[in-house]
């Protein structure tokens, strides 16, 4: 009987902690959400297309932003401030508990008055990929994501390029690059030095392997 | 000769082949971005140590950054709304929209992220910021 009631007890525990509501917090901070919203503002007033994103984890709406409103309010399409169209990147994440059995998933769509829309296609060419959203840089991805839909939109040609202008030369001289990368021949020829490696010492060791065979046949003979 | 003998040389030729094209076929990005656009000259950036290299490509900027980002395999990539950032050991590349294609700029990676601190700012270093609120777009509402 005892077992029984700790059989039970367990799994309701188990029950509640699946069933419990996850705290969905936002993927960008509150100043990078400022900054990408100012940054599609300069490309809206460039463009004449207005942009906007809408994340939402576990059911929560977690982040919005647009050039019209900045960040934390979604995009309200206005054709007096959009004569060209607007584009809003809708993400959905699910993140589910240890104890289910389903993955966490991303979902990304791009809704659009464009005719020829940016895709999460064209997102994977700049090597972005909807999964990104699910790992530890998942703000960096979002802020890349919704970041490219201008350059996107002019490869279009819907509109025209952001032209890229080189900072002012009043930059701070106290801020530098961090976290310096690996090495770049490792990271390109990697793979392909490990394999050739993995092929001497399998060559090695199947010809040591051979000869202490044969060694033992003699011996037993 | 025997056969197991045969089968270990085999794999340990296949082994060193493959080590010889691992350090014969890899090629710096600056090799490689010097090797397939054309050079349009270099620019000195008012404050920057050094020079950028620039380079002239036919194609968008997405279709230049996915080629030279597939040949040379970058540490990390940004986008923005005026170009492809690609960060290496030692270097970083911006390849930006101009008329007829793109433009391809190798420089140095403290040169690179002064020139680029707006798009790069706080992702790939160190950024003191530039505003604290919303602007909007608009004339004055720019960097």
């Amino acid at each position: 009987m005892s077992r029984a009631l700790l059989a039970a007890a367990l799994a309701a525990v188990l029950a509640l902690a699946g069933a419990a509501p996850a705290t969905a917090e936002p993927l960008l901070e509150p100043e990078d959400a400022t900054d990408l919203a100012q940054t599609l503002a300069e490309a809206q007033a460039e463009q004449g297309v207005c942009y906007g994103w809408a994340v939402d984890v576990d059911a929560v709406a977690t982040d919005a932003g647009s050039s019209i409103a900045g960040p934390g309010q979604p995009l309200q399409p206005d054709p007096a401030q959009c004569p060209k169209g607007y584009v809003i990147f809708r993400g959905v994440i699910d993140y589910t508990s240890e104890y289910e059995e389903a993955e966490d998933s991303a979902d990304v769509r791009i809704e659009s008055s464009l005719p020829s829309a940016p895709s999460v296609r064209d997102l994977e060419d700049l090597g972005l990929s909807v999964d990104d959203l699910l790992g530890e840089q998942d703000d960096k991805a979002l802020f890349d994501m919704v970041g490219a839909l201008p350059l996107l939109v002019a490869e279009s040609g819907a509109a025209p390029y952001v032209a890229y202008e080189p900072a002012p030369p009043d930059v701070p001289a106290t801020d530098r690059p961090t976290n310096q990368p690996g090495s770049d021949f490792f990271r390109t020829a990697g793979p392909i030095l490990g394999f050739g490696v993995f092929l001497i010492l399998a060559g090695l060791f199947w010809l040591i392997y051979k000869r202490g065979q044969q060694g033992g046949r003699r011996i037993s003979t | 000769m025997r056969r197991h003998t045969v089968v270990a040389a085999g794999l340990v030729g296949l082994g060193v082949l493959c080590l010889v094209l691992a350090f014969t076929g890899s090629q710096s990005v600056r090799e490689y971005v010097a090797d397939n656009f054309r050079s349009a000259g270099s620019r000195t950036v008012e404050g920057s140590r050094r020079a950028s290299l620039l380079y002239d490509s036919d194609k968008p900027p997405v279709a230049t950054a996915r080629q030279i980002a597939d040949a040379v395999k970058p540490a990390d990539r940004r986008t923005s709304p005026s170009g492809v950032f690609l960060r290496y050991e030692e270097d970083f590349v911006s390849v930006v929209p101009r008329q007829g294609g793109s433009q391809v700029i190798v420089e140095d990676d403290e040169t690179g992220y002064r020139n680029s601190y707006f798009f790069l700012g706080g992702w790939w270093g160190t950024y003191s910021g530039r505003g604290e609120s919303f602007r909007g777009g608009g004339p004055g509402g720019g960097k």
